[in-house]
């Protein structure tokens, strides 16, 4: 009776194993990373990481589909998405509804954490694009850059971004068309406490600009309230070429504070930004966000010291995502590109550097179960 | 030249767009000459939920540029360029570039054009949509803006589709002064037709839309500047408007027009839900 018992155990942990291994596999070919099971509980806990996405929901409903073909018909999965090496929160599989993460969970994750073992190594192409309208002797001044580069995460949270810039056409400004480095950066990213999150990234950003960026936020995906702020030490950088790069002093400081709220209405947002920007004027900006799914398109104003203006910003994936990948590399275009068109020209009216990766209000934006769970209906 | 010209532009927004096209839900679509929903020159109520995203191209010629807008100003073929988003079901966004190469040393890019689409009503058997047209103040040359009211009724018969317009423009325009640091007070009131005698969209204006096939129709408007007609065409599964008409019987314009839905997935997930 006994041994039977035992048979009986054994046989348990050895169908779950093996049920565990081929969905992580599974997982893991249709280019999601770090899959890490738990599955000692009646809930299963599947930690994961795509980077091909730019939203969550499409992230869990793509794992969906590949674990639906594992599953029992009553069985529920609870969610974990990455963001940059970091667990976010739970969100259950059937509802998307939310849960914050628990000590036993971030013991569990920190123990199985591979962040060199569980990546491929993924090359991202982009686009850069700056354009200004106005010129009589040339009213469209562009410039377009192709980039291709990578992110490395060396320990949890903490991901090394470079990569090489291709300029392809200029007439906006002197930079030099020779190939060089694209933006790069140490980043780390953290969860503070759940809700609290932080991003510190220390490198060359694009706009000329280098040095030290700081972004928190404190907003629960639950909820529809959040705040933060950005703030930075930075200094220009030119290049020209891979071996000739001047630096000015890093003595610019700007500080911007947020408040974002998710109106309930047709995934619409409104944040509201206080601050010094980064030419150093004092004002304001209020940003209207919509969230399409994969596309996300903005109206702002901004208010400062240097002027008045006004514009509109998108958001979208680069066609086609996935290139080719094998178990140890990835070829992929951009989740996300983002574009901001500003009605004024040359006046720095409230301007903002881009960093060469999401800034995090962008991201957490696509966590918001409202959000997500609007595009499940 | 010029036909080559506008082949060459036609050819790159097909192209460019060509992937999302083919993502795109079937959509119904007459937009006149700004992108927006409408005939040739007049915005209309219509409103067409699930293609929320809209680029445009359309040609003016130089004789009428001034009787639609830049009035006062050297006469030069305009090509409108316009993107425009439907932000939520009641909220539409529109932004324009008005380029006129033939100037383009004179006056640069041309003049740029921001405004929103808002619907009052939404159509029922009896009432018919009501939209309120927005150009928000901030140019200093606001040549382009106009702010209007207007209601459309489809009406369906058994020898096709029809659709009446009515609306009124403002022949108000806020224009604002050279002083930035004052923006709010930098702004002022001014009657349209002082401002460049400028009498496009100012007062009463409408027209009609008859669609005798699904793919064809033509319309007739008055814009209380000038009265026009055309014919148009929808194409591929109607994600394609061409539109070509005549300003009073004189002058030949046409405008085209690539409409899509932004609810879409990913590649790869749509490639695996489909296996």
């Amino acid at each position: 009776m006994r041994r039977n018992r035992t048979l009986f155990i054994l046989f348990f942990l050895i169908s779950s194993l093996a049920f565990a291994q081929e969905l992580k596999e599974a997982l893991y070919d249709e280019g999601f990373e770090n899959v890490i099971v738990d599955d000692k509980n009646d809930t299963i806990k599947i930690f994961f990481e795509l980077r091909e996405f730019r939203s969550p929901y499409h992230s869990m409903r793509f794992a969906n589909d590949i674990a639906s073909n594992f599953l029992g018909e009553n069985q529920t999965i609870e969610w974990i998405p990455l963001h940059h090496n970091v667990p976010v929160g739970k969100y259950s599989s059937d509802s998307y509804s939310f849960n914050t993460l628990s000590s036993s969970d971030l013991e569990f994750y920190n123990r199985n954490n591979k962040p060199f073992k569980n990546y491929r190594w993924n090359i991202r192409v982009r686009p850069f694009v700056a354009a200004r309208f106005g010129y009589y002797s040339n009213p469209f001044e562009t410039v377009f850059d192709g980039i291709i580069d990578t992110r490395v995460y060396l320990a949890k949270g903490l991901s090394a971004q470079t990569g090489i810039t291709i300029p392809i056409q200029n007439s906006l400004n002197n930079t030099s068309m020779s190939p060089r480095m694209a933006p790069s950066i140490l980043t780390y990213f953290t969860q503070i406490k759940p809700g609290h999150f932080a991003n510190v990234s220390f490198g060359t950003y694009h706009n000329d600009k280098y040095g030290l960026d700081v972004q928190y936020r404190y907003g629960l995906p639950s909820k529809n309230w959040s705040v933060g702020f950005e703030a930075g030490l930075t200094g220009f950088y030119y290049q020209d070429g891979f071996n000739d790069i001047t630096f000015s002093n890093m003595s610019m400081i700007h500080f911007i504070a947020d408040i974002e709220y998710h109106l309930p209405i047709e995934n619409l947002n409104v944040r509201a930004s206080v601050g010094r920007f980064i030419y150093e004027d004092f004002g304001g900006r209020v940003d209207l966000i919509k969230q399409f799914g994969l596309v996300d398109v903005g109206l702002f104003g901004t208010y400062t010291q240097n002027g008045a203006t006004g514009g509109f910003q998108f958001a979208i994936p680069i066609f086609p995502g996935n290139i080719f990948k094998t178990k140890k590399i990835q070829l992929r275009t951009t989740e996300e590109f983002r574009w901001e068109y500003t009605y004024n020209n040359e006046d720095r009216v409230g301007l903002k550097y881009r960093i060469g990766a999401a800034r995090l209000v962008d991201v957490l934006r696509q966590y918001r179960v409202d959000f997500i769970q609007s595009l499940k209906e | 030249m010029l036909f080559k010209n506008l082949l060459f532009k036609f050819n790159f927004k097909t192209a460019g767009f060509l992937f999302l096209v083919l993502m795109s839900s079937n959509v119904f679509a007459q937009n006149n000459f700004l992108g927006k929903p409408g005939y040739m020159t007049i915005p209309t109520a219509d409103w067409r939920d699930g293609h929320e995203l809209g680029f445009s191209y359309a040609f003016i010629p130089g004789e009428y540029s001034d009787d639609t807008f830049s009035p006062g100003a050297q006469e030069a073929d305009v090509d409108v360029y316009s993107v425009r988003v439907a932000l939520t079901s009641f909220m539409e966004v529109n932004f324009g570039v008005f380029y006129r190469s033939e100037i383009a040393d004179e006056i640069g890019v041309g003049d740029r054009q921001l405004d929103f689409r808002f619907r009052l009503l939404k159509e029922s058997e009896y009432l018919p949509t009501i939209v309120l047209g927005w150009t928000p103040p901030g140019s200093r040359s606001p040549v382009i803006s106009h702010d209007y009211l207007v209601a459309t009724k489809n009406i369906k018969s058994s020898i096709g589709k029809f659709q009446l317009s009515l609306g009124y423009g403002s022949p108000y325009v806020l224009v604002r002064g050279g002083d930035d640091n004052n923006f709010w007070k930098s702004l002022s009131f001014e009657e349209k037709e002082n401002f460049g005698n400028n009498h496009y969209l100012t007062g009463v204006y409408g027209g009609v839309s008859y669609e005798p096939l699904s793919f064809l129709g033509a319309s007739i408007e008055y814009n209380t500047s000038t009265i026009n007609a055309g014919v148009y065409a929808k194409l591929w599964d109607e994600h394609i408007m061409l539109q070509a008409y005549t300003f009073e019987g004189k002058e030949i314009a046409f405008n085209v027009n690539l409409q899509f839905s932004l609810n879409f997935l990913p590649r790869s997930l749509r490639r695996y839900e489909k296996k």
